[in-house]
């Protein structure tokens, strides 16, 4: 009889109308299993440390972690999860391909039955032992297959963190390991290296003019060959003279 | 498609005038044979003619027959150059603007123009002999050697090969002063409208199509499938445990939902909305999210009457406080505050609608994001406004954050 082992059963979910309605629907159908409520992510991390547990049930979107990184938990500690999401339709696809179980929201008790008699299958004799989740490939599929073009930049130009639009930003310039932002209405400076944000640019906006500088192709004032015959860039409304490579020239003149 | 009259109380649009026609060349930009080209045409006509005249009768004054008769002559030359110039164009008028049929106007135009040259070269004909009566007696009197080079030209030009010349030269006078040119513009404006007609219903398919896609778009986007399972997954979970609250919720959601939904018959080509309706939507949104985590989220609604009664673009804000839901307060362990504000302020910046979602969640954090609400957002108030509003989001000094649209208020009137 499977439904008479005490399972050790997690549910993290911020909301507490449906995270008590959960652990009662478990409570019912499971009345031996020991049920442990978590009302967000760090919450069931701090269980996690201490508690063993055979399956989760995790909300991915919650407060403190996510429930992937709970996931990532769950499973080092030789556990198994079942995800419950209320409409992500890219979600599901990940879900999918990543042969992970999940629930939709609202809940269906029939359905949640079923999880679990698929549970105990891959833990009862014979069962096959579950294969491991690729939480990372996972985790990309979540954040959608390609990144996203880049469209903001969260930053600090002036005192104040702020969101920059791309569609401000004049230039991106290599500054040691991080990047310089240059927008009309000042600099700020990010981690991203200019490698990382270079695919993520438009390039019928955006031209990389050296190894350090992406720029916008509308703020450049000109391109002009100095005393000692290189190149260099000055932006519009701006002193500063930037240094352009022979090969970024000649993709300038096809472009 | 049916060709269609131009209609000629209007100037044609750019592409089938002739360019940017300026100055005194400006009235070719009205249809051809209309009133305001014919009064355009007759004061670039009379101007150069005046002064032809002027000189005619100058050069008669001085040539000897008289200050009288050569301001005679020269009414004469005027008058009869005037009537040769317009007599076919405004005949044209008359037909265009007797909105025949098409193809019969076509006809009845080149026929009034060629009605017009018939009437030039009677008038030329009376006109000059007017002239000559004027001139030649005196001139006869007073320069007898002048008058003799004058009948020895005629003589020149009794030859028979001259006087083809002459027919010929005359028939092309007539033609270009009896309005033939016009006759090739009105021609080839026809042609040019009915392109430009068949352009431009193009490019109407094409925006009524893109508007089409930006309101399914938005009706997709107004109400978020996330939100709606997950409200339904919390209703469905207080319907046991809290019925008075699960109650409260589907009342809310049903209130969220009728805010946000289209109303019948409302759906125009260009969405709009007011300030009022927009925080109606923030407002019953804010409402089910409060019933949905309870303690946790505290919301403030606040706005001016008069701002309240602005237009507002439909999404810009429901965007706005989504946005610190999902990333500002549902990140957040513990209690968050959401306010909402309108506010029409006069300062520095001049007249303004400012509107601003301020929350107390997790703040903005270092980064980069493709995230496409605020670029979205952005975009809307870029294509509807263009510099004359603007969207600011950034961290508050006291934690959580806050974003702020900011739009003048006489592009609000006009947008």
């Amino acid at each position: 009889m499977a439904d008479v082992r005490a399972w050790r059963l997690l549910v993290a979910e911020d909301e507490a109308p449906q995270r008590e309605a959960l652990c009662a629907l478990l409570r019912s159908l499971r009345p031996h299993a020991v049920v442990q409520a978590c009302e967000d992510g760090l919450a069931a991390l701090e269980w996690l440390d201490a508690n063993p547990v055979d399956l989760a049930l995790l909300d991915i979107r919650m407060p403190g972690a996510s429930g992937l990184e709970v996931a990532e938990r769950v499973l080092a500690r030789g556990g198994e999860v079942v995800f419950t999401t209320a409409f992500e339709a890219h979600a599901l696809r990940a879900f999918e391909q990543g042969a992970v179980d999940y629930l939709l929201k609202p809940l269906q008790p029939a359905r949640v039955r079923e999880a679990l008699e698929r549970f105990e299958r891959r833990r009862g004799p014979g069962g096959a032992f579950p294969s491991p989740i690729d939480l990372a490939g996972l985790a990309r599929l979540l954040e959608s297959a390609a990144p996203p073009r880049l469209r903001w930049i969260n930053a600090s130009l002036g005192d104040t963190l702020r969101v920059i639009a791309v569609d401000d930003v004049l230039a991106f310039h290599a500054d040691d390991k991080l990047t310089r932002v240059l927008t009309a209405e000042g600099d700020a400076l990010i981690r991203a290296p200019l490698k990382e944000l270079a695919p993520r640019l438009d390039p019928v906006l955006f031209w990389q003019a050296h190894r350090s500088l992406i720029v916008r192709l509308s703020a450049i004032d000109r391109v002009r060959k100095d005393e000692l015959g290189r190149h260099v860039l000055t932006l519009k409304g701006r002193e500063a003279r930037f240094a352009v490579s022979q090969g970024a020239l000649a993709r300038l003149r096809t472009l | 498609m049916s060709a269609v009259h131009v209609p000629l109380d209007a100037p044609l649009p750019d592409d089938v005038g002739t360019g940017r026609l300026s100055g005194i060349l400006r009235y070719r930009r009205w249809p051809v044979f209309s009133a305001r080209w014919l009064l355009g045409r007759a004061l670039v006509f009379g101007a150069v003619l005046l002064v032809l005249a002027a000189m005619s009768a100058l050069g008669t004054a001085v040539a000897g027959p008289g200050l009288e008769a050569g301001l005679v002559a020269g009414g004469w030359l005027l008058g009869s150059m005037m009537l040769m110039a317009f007599a076919g164009p405004v005949l044209a008028g008359f037909v265009r603007y007797a909105r025949w049929p098409l193809k019969r106007e076509r006809v009845g135009v080149v026929l009034a123009v060629a009605l017009g040259m018939g009437i030039a070269f009677a008038v030329d004909r009376v006109g000059s002999a007017r002239i000559d009566a004027q001139i030649r007696p005196a001139m006869a009197a007073n320069a007898p050697a002048l008058a003799a080079q004058a009948r020895e030209a005629e003589a020149r030009a009794n030859a028979p090969w001259m006087q083809v010349a002459g027919v010929g030269i005359a028939l092309a006078v007539y033609f270009a002063l009896g309005g033939g040119l016009a006759l090739a513009g009105y021609a080839r404006e026809a042609r040019q409208w009915e392109h430009a007609r068949q352009q431009a219903a193009m490019a109407a398919m094409a925006q009524a199509r893109r508007e089409a896609e930006l309101r399914l778009a938005a009706l997709q986007a107004q109400v978020q499938p996330h939100f709606l399972f997950n409200t339904l997954a919390s209703i469905r979970a207080l319907v046991e445990q809290d019925p008075a609250r699960a109650g409260r919720s589907l009342e809310a959601l049903a209130a969220h939902l009728r805010a946000t939904l289209p109303r019948p018959g409302e759906d125009d080509a260009r969405p709009s909305s007011t300030v009022a309706r927009q925080l109606d939507v923030a407002a019953s949104y804010l409402e089910v999210m409060r019933l949905r985590l309870g303690e946790r989220l505290h919301v403030v609604v606040d706005a001016d009457p008069e701002a309240r009664a602005l237009p507002f673009p439909p999404l810009l804000l429901i965007t706005l406080v989504e946005n610190a839901i999902t990333h500002g307060i549902e990140p957040l362990r513990g209690p968050g505050e959401v306010r909402v504000e309108a506010r029409v302020c006069r300062d520095g910046d001049g007249e303004r609608l400012a509107v601003s979602v301020v929350d107390s969640g997790v703040g903005l954090r270092p980064g980069v994001g493709g995230g496409i609400g605020l670029a979205n957002v952005r975009g809307q108030l870029a294509a509807r406004f263009g510099e004359r509003a603007r969207l600011q989001v950034a961290n508050r000094p006291e934690g959580g954050c806050v974003a702020r649209i900011d739009i003048a208020m006489e592009a609000l009137r006009d947008g």
